[in-house]
């Protein structure tokens, strides 16, 4: 990774590719494919989620209200961040994605809009240090995903406000599930 | 990778059990649980889910 041409990337994903670069050499495997179906992914509109009820459900509670900021872990296209920011107007909300495409696309369509962004999961101005955030975190559909997903329950900690996983029971393993991993081998 | 797993994945009941429990210890805070429904288009096609939703407040 020492050749990388840093001016042809997005901020974060020089961070993405070095720490995909450290791991073992199987886990590499699984995250390299995973990021390039995440990525054709983001290219097509074809898929789209209604979380309209998880929305509710997060006002009724009011697990957010008192957030100055809002992160998606995870976010995808950004359709729960949307509705969240409808929401929580106060709030200003990051969505974080591996997926440089939806960041790009979701960035793009909130240009004019201060209080929306997402950066790439190594972003370092996004998801900085090790400190505490003062904010409230969500993360949906994530951990049957993710290949460390401790390491997402140990990212939460650091929000100071409320924090919510949402997924589906049982978590069955996207590396255990060969039909969710596409074509490609 | 099994050695990362953060529940066994077998059935709901366990998976709830065992993730409230991880994300209690992880977040050093109580953690409560309700379902959700979520809808997904998908190449035209609707499917509903029920999610599980574990949360915290501070």
């Amino acid at each position: 990774m020492n050749a990388i041409d840093k001016g042809q990337y997005v901020e974060g994903e020089v961070e993405v590719l070095e720490s995909i670069q450290r791991l073992p050499i199987e886990d590499r495997a699984i995250i390299e494919r995973t990021l390039r179906r995440y990525n054709a992914e983001s290219q097509v509109d074809g898929y789209r989620a209604d979380p309209s009820a998880l929305v509710q459900f997060l006002v009724e509670k009011r697990l957010l209200v008192d957030s100055p900021v809002i992160f998606d872990l995870g976010a995808g296209p950004g359709d729960l961040l949307k509705r969240l920011s409808n929401e929580f107007p106060n709030a200003n909300c990051t969505g974080i994605d591996l997926a440089r495409g939806f960041v790009d696309k979701f960035n793009q369509q909130q240009r004019s809009n201060a209080r929306m962004r997402m950066g790439l999961i190594d972003s370092p101005s996004v998801f900085p240090g090790d400190d505490e955030i003062e904010g409230g975190v969500v993360s949906v559909l994530t951990l049957d995903r993710l290949l460390y997903p401790r390491q997402l329950a140990a990212n939460m900690s650091r929000f100071t406000r409320s924090r919510i996983i949402a997924t589906l029971l049982p978590v069955v393993a996207e590396d255990d599930n060969p039909s969710r991993q596409g074509d490609e081998k | 990778m099994p050695e990362n797993r953060i529940v066994p994945g077998q059935n709901a009941e366990d998976d709830q059990r065992v993730l409230a429990a991880q994300l209690k210890e992880a977040w050093d805070r109580p953690v409560d649980f309700e379902t959700v429904p979520y809808m997904v288009q998908s190449s035209g096609d609707v499917q509903s889910y029920q999610l599980g939703v574990f949360y915290s407040t501070p």
